[in-house]
């Protein structure tokens, strides 16, 4: 018996050792001058390989050694203000634009390393840049950027013997091909309620923002109820389907050819086109006035945590990070579109898509970064749960706006 | 978590004991207390019985009573996940009682435990009782009906929203057999509660089915045997001589569905997030969300406490009224 | 339906059984769709999960997806990690509880009436109300994101010791005797007399702890934040939603693998689980 116990007890204890010690290495408490934990949001052992390699990138550049600690992407922004409220908050963190109003207080503006550091920012874009930025203070480095878009399919078009849109294209331009989809008897538009998607597309058809440009929120305005309303108009007339509660959805609908379009960024442009078994095309949001911006552009960078021990070193890691060279690198890996504008032509080379260049730079000149919010994670939170009314059409916009609105305390 | 004992359930260990953890036949042994035979050894084993219920008590102290007492502490205190904390009495309570949507939550969660617990009992004891001693392989269909039972929920919820999909494996089927689209179950006012209730029907009710079933068995044959004698049909043989014989397992099955769903959260949670709009957002998602994503530890305790009082509740009510249907032979 | 005619004879009431039987396989087989389902998508190439009219099969078998399972996430780590984060919980909480059992069943010491009864009232608390006080204190302990925040919390719950109390009321008190007149003491006793007798109520207890922690997905999702590294396997199969476009028959054969092991504890086990469901209603949910 007594034998056996041992044996029980060395097993047990050889099993916390290779526990502990199989991931240890990610562990953030020991965090050192050369040892950084980044934390990043990871779709699957090929990004995470991808990733790797830009974390690779900064000790070969005689940086400190990065360690990758990640979540999937729906988790991760739960998880990070969680986690940079503890002594152990990794150096760098990755962040979204229109979420950095939301981590202000974890994290560090970096103006005064920027100059320290001797970094050029005019040579990232300017766009990108600039939605790192809360009143005024930079927190994040920019790796990747791009206004909303639409992906369509090629084919589906063709059949249906509608035009395939053009980069600018109007409302009126998007019911005509609504209207041939219709006759064909398919799906043009994939609904979705992610918040980017759904003001995106309304800040196109009326310039209706949920969001101010100041960044304030505004769940009572009267034209983004109204562009609710017209989006469930387009899933009673059939132009588009349902929404879901799979935030997926859209996307799959679109990989399995039951609807022609659906909206997107360009960072998962390439990732797409590999996915479909289609030609892909890209184009504008359509535009139904006349003045203002026609789409929201958002990107990704890295920041510092306030909690992080040794700045200066995650800097120099965030710097090299969104390097000419990196970025130029994860371009030509058919990635994100560059938050770098020098980066930015190896993309267009690399996409081998008609038209790409042209679709991305009107897109951009009609873009406005979507502005953050204290607030926007749980609006993200609730157009989830509401917008799928508001669409689906079991409420108006203007009620569904209220109860938003009732539940952000406004 | 199983047995559940009540308040009134006296000080004397042995009346604590003979509250019904199972069924009939299977009962619990009874508490002979063998030392009283023997004084003599008292005082020898006097502490090893101590250091033997140390490691336990410890761990049981410092993980579940501090943290119990701590979060009824924690209820009356602002408490944000980073910052400062400070004492406002009961000022997290009045926030949760004055927002409606933790009223909407409340009644979700009654919604799903009123739906939920009858459906899982009536199918549950309709299949115990179907399944007999004289059905052949009658073990192979109590093993396939509790797979869901013991598997990750979170892989039960992934098949079933498959199923639910616009475009799923019922909305497909319903197109193809009847040209109609099935409701969008996930996102539609009037269907999601129940989506969510038969996918966790389908998923909970095989252990019920398993507890109703030995008690089925123990039923002594003499009873059944009798009431057939007297020309009793089966119905009636099942409701006046199998149903009481085990109305103590019935009664515990009732309890511990009780408890459990009132604490659903796996299911919606990965179906719906609760939505659409806050149609099936419960009462332990509320308490996560306020708790995790809006960082409000302090007001996240006050939910959990009403959540735990109304458990008691419920639990207090049950045993009240157990006299009047369950029979202890 | 020969088996049962033991009562019944006569064509009629025969063929009213085969046709309830045939009900009853029916019933079994709806009840079953879902499972089979989820099997059969986790064979389809994934451009064929969702097809109008639904089909079984796809145009091929693609076995491929299970080996894919393990390139797109670390799901072996998952496996890994589900594994001994359950092997050494229950490790804890069924030594912990045997002792606890004997000491509150067989040993006779000042306090016992007092503990014990606290330990069945802690029975009555939810586990989901202890989250968020013991999210507070894994803070305080600095145990966010470890694995032994994943185990310890959960390793002392009450359940055992009362289930092992019960086994250990009924040894009788002669074995004890026996050994003692052998010159044993106390700690002999318990191990090489009661432990061994103990065991088939010991392995039902380890299954039911295995099991719970196998499944556990609240605690898991509000504790871990490393999830690659960290993750058990329910926290795993949620991180395959939300990734940009769901790879279904992925996400199926992900399922249909982290059943597996629980099956195979049921169908090997049948017998005892059943047991200890009856008995101590363990396993609820």
């Amino acid at each position: 018996m007594k034998r056996r116990l041992l044996v029980g007890v060395t097993a047990a204890a050889a099993a916390w050792g290779m526990l502990v010690g199989c991931s240890s290495s990610s562990s953030t408490s020991n965090q050192s001058k050369d040892k950084l934990v980044w934390s990043m949001w990871i779709a699957g052992s090929s990004d995470k390989a991808a990733w790797q390699q830009v974390a690779n990138s900064v000790s070969a550049e005689g940086g400190p050694k990065v360690t990758i600690q990640g979540a999937p992407f729906n988790d991760y922004f739960t998880k990070l203000r969680t986690q940079l409220s503890t002594g152990s908050a990794p150096c760098v963190v990755s962040i979204q634009s229109l979420r950095a109003a939301n981590y202000t207080d974890v994290l560090r503006p970096i103006d005064s390393y920027a100059k320290k550091g001797g970094l050029d920012l005019s040579e990232f874009d300017t766009t990108a840049l600039n939605g790192m930025r809360v009143d005024g203070k930079l927190y994040a480095l920019p790796y990747d950027t791009g206004p909303m878009l639409l992906f369509y399919n090629k084919d589906l078009f063709r059949q249906v013997g509608a035009q395939e849109p053009k980069p600018g294209w109007t409302l009126a331009d998007f019911n005509a091909a609504a209207a041939k989809f219709k006759a064909a008897g398919k799906t043009m538009f994939a609904s979705s309620v992610s918040d980017m998607n759904l003001e995106s597309i309304i800040l196109g058809y009326n310039g209706g923002r949920v969001i101010k440009a100041d960044g304030t929120l505004d769940p009572s305005n009267p034209a983004f109820a109204k562009g609710l309303d017209w989006l469930s108009s387009l899933v009673k007339n059939g132009t588009a389907t349902q929404a879901s509660a799979d935030t997926d959805a859209p996307s799959n609908n679109f990989v399995s050819k039951r609807v022609g379009m659906y909206l997107d960024g360009p960072w998962s442009l390439l990732d797409k086109k590999g996915k479909v078994k289609f030609p892909i095309g890209v184009t504008t949001i359509p535009t139904g006035h006349t003045s203002g911006p026609a789409t929201f552009s958002a990107g990704s960078g890295f920041g510092i945590s306030k909690q992080c021990a040794y700045p200066d070193q995650a800097f120099k890691a965030i710097k090299t990070m969104t390097s000419q060279k990196v970025l130029t690198s994860l371009a030509r890996q058919g990635r994100a579109f560059p938050g770098r504008t020098a980066a930015q032509q190896t993309w267009y080379e690399n996409a081998h898509i008609d038209g790409v260049e042209s679709v991305l730079k009107t897109a951009q000149k009609a873009s406005t970064p979507l502005p953050g919010n204290k607030q926007s994670d749980q609006l993200q939170q609730l157009f989830s749960q509401y917008g799928i009314q508001a669409v689906n059409g079991q409420q108006s916009g203007a009620e569904t706006m209220k109860s938003i609105a009732g539940q952000l305390g406004q | 978590m199983t047995d559940v004992t009540t308040e009134q359930a006296a000080p004397a260990e042995e009346e604590v004991v003979t509250v019904p953890v199972a069924a009939p036949g299977t009962a619990i042994a009874v508490d002979e207390e063998p030392e009283a035979r023997r004084p003599a050894e008292v005082g020898r084993r006097s502490w090893w019985g101590a250091a033997f219920a140390a490691p336990h008590s410890i761990g049981l102290a410092l993980f579940t009573v501090v943290p119990i007492v701590a979060s009824l502490v924690v209820s009356f205190m602002n408490w944000p996940m980073i910052g400062d904390h400070t004492w406002t009495g009961l000022e997290n309570y009045r926030r949760l009682f004055d927002d409606p949507v933790f009223w909407v939550v409340v009644r979700n969660t009654a919604e799903y435990v009123i739906l939920y617990v009858p459906l899982n009992l009536v199918v549950s004891l309709g299949l115990a009782a179907w399944l007999t001693p004289r059905i052949r392989h009658r073990h192979i269909f109590r093993v396939l009906f509790f797979i869901p039972t013991i598997t990750p929920l979170v892989a039960n919820v992934v098949v079933w929203r498959m199923l639910y999909q616009p475009d799923g494996l019922i909305d497909a089927t319903l197109q193809s057999t009847l040209g109609e689209h099935a409701p969008n179950f996930l996102a539609d006012d009037t269907w999601a509660m129940f989506a969510v209730v038969a996918m966790s029907v389908w998923a909970g009710f095989g252990y019920n089915m398993l507890i109703f079933s030995a008690a089925l068995d123990a039923v002594p044959d003499s009873q059944i045997e009798a009431a057939q004698l007297d020309g009793a049909s089966a119905w009636r043989t099942f409701w006046h001589v199998k149903f009481p014989a085990i109305s103590p397992s019935i009664f515990f099955a009732t309890m511990m569905t009780l408890i459990t769903s009132f604490q659903v959260f796996t299911q919606p949670f990965l179906l719906t997030k609760g939505g659409p709009g806050t149609e099936t957002e419960t009462l332990v998602q509320y308490i996560y969300n306020t708790g995790f994503q809006n960082q409000q530890l302090g007001l996240a305790s006050a939910g959990a406490w009403v959540l735990f009082v109304i458990i008691l509740g419920i639990t207090a009510v049950q045993f009240l009224g157990q006299k009047r249907w369950v029979h202890y032979e | 339906m020969s088996s049962g005619g033991t009562r019944t004879t006569g064509a009629a009431p025969r063929a009213r059984q085969a046709i309830g039987y045939l009900i009853l396989c029916l019933i079994a087989l709806a009840f079953m769709a879902p499972l089979i389902y989820m099997v059969a998508t986790s064979l389809k190439p994934e451009s064929e999960t969702f097809t109008t009219p639904p089909a079984l099969w796809g145009s091929a078998l693609r076995w491929q997806n299970y080996t894919d399972v393990f390139s797109y996430l670390p799901f072996a780590r998952f496996i890994l990690n589900g594994v001994l984060v359950a092997a050494v919980g229950t490790a804890i909480n069924v030594t912990v509880a045997a002792l606890s059992g004997y000491a509150f069943s067989r040993l006779r010491w000042r306090g016992r009436n007092v503990v014990f009864p606290l330990f069945l009232a802690t029975l009555m608390i939810p586990q989901d109300v202890l989250v968020i006080p013991m999210y507070v204190m894994m803070q305080n302990l600095g145990w966010v994101d470890t694995f032994q925040a994943l185990i310890i919390p959960w390793a002392f719950t009450a359940l055992g010791a009362f289930l092992l109390r019960q086994f250990f009321l009924t040894v009788p008190q002669e074995l004890d005797d026996a050994a003692r007149v052998d010159g044993a003491g106390t700690v002999r006793t318990f191990l090489s007399v009661m432990v061994p007798l103990a065991r088939p109520t010991l392995a039902v207890l380890a299954v039911f702890t295995f099991i719970s922690y196998w499944n556990s997905f609240l605690w898991p999702l509000v504790i871990v934040n490393d999830v690659n590294a960290r993750a058990t396997i329910p926290l795993g199969l949620q991180a395959f939603f939300g990734q940009q476009g769901n790879e279904w028959s992925l996400v199926m054969a992900a399922s249909v693998i982290s059943m597996l092991p629980t099956v195979i504890i049921l169908v090997l086990l049948q017998k005892h689980l059943v047991r200890g469901i009856v008995t101590s209603g363990l396993g609820g949910r």
